[in-house]
């Protein structure tokens, strides 16, 4: 269940969702490649193609972002650029203090480069993310931009 | 196409492929949910 409010309002508006029950549904698990409960896939329909994953339970300040990120990813999947940038950044700036949101910065700043080709769009992103989020691996993945 | 209401009103589709025409149809993401939870 998700009885958060802001996750059950996020998910409506963003996505068709389907609930699979790994004792209804098993053969529905290894056809998506799902191994473990809970797993959450974005998936493109059009392209018949996974866009983001999460394994594990998240509670809602990590959750969210990274359904965000997930919306963010289908976007980016058909390199519809605005749109992803607005979710990566809205998981960004809604959640600064998640988990999620280094990736989230990490993605913004990608998305806003394929979108203008300037290369100072990755500059940027990769000093946002060693003053803000040092410790992560998406810091590391940006220091060669900055 | 089965389809249930859990708490805070999301409209789950039981059915993947119920699930996968509607996104295509609609050109929306589809998010699959694999849980162990009771449904």
């Amino acid at each position: 269940m998700y009885p958060d409010r802001d996750v059950a309002a996020f998910v409506s508006a963003n996505f068709v969702p389907a609930r699979i029950h790994i004792k209804e549904q098993p053969q529905t698990f290894k056809r998506f490649g799902a191994e473990w409960t809970p797993t959450i896939l974005t998936w493109d329909p059009a392209s018949n193609a996974e866009r983001h994953r999460i394994e594990g339970f998240l509670p809602k300040e990590e959750f969210l972002p990274q359904l965000m990120i997930g919306r963010g990813q289908f976007a980016f999947g058909r390199a519809q650029w605005d749109q992803a940038e607005k979710f990566f950044k809205e998981a960004a700036e809604r959640f600064p203090a998640s988990d999620a949101a280094a990736e989230a910065v990490y993605w913004a700043g990608v998305s806003r480069y394929k979108k203008t080709g300037d290369a100072s769009a990755l500059r940027e992103t990769g000093g946002i993310l060693r003053e803000r989020y040092p410790q992560s691996v998406w810091a590391k993945k940006g220091s060669v931009w900055a | 196409m089965a389809e249930t209401t859990h708490a805070a009103e999301i409209h789950w589709l039981n059915d993947p492929d119920a699930a996968l025409a509607q996104g295509k149809r609609t050109d929306q993401p589809v998010l699959l949910d694999f849980s162990a939870a009771p449904m």
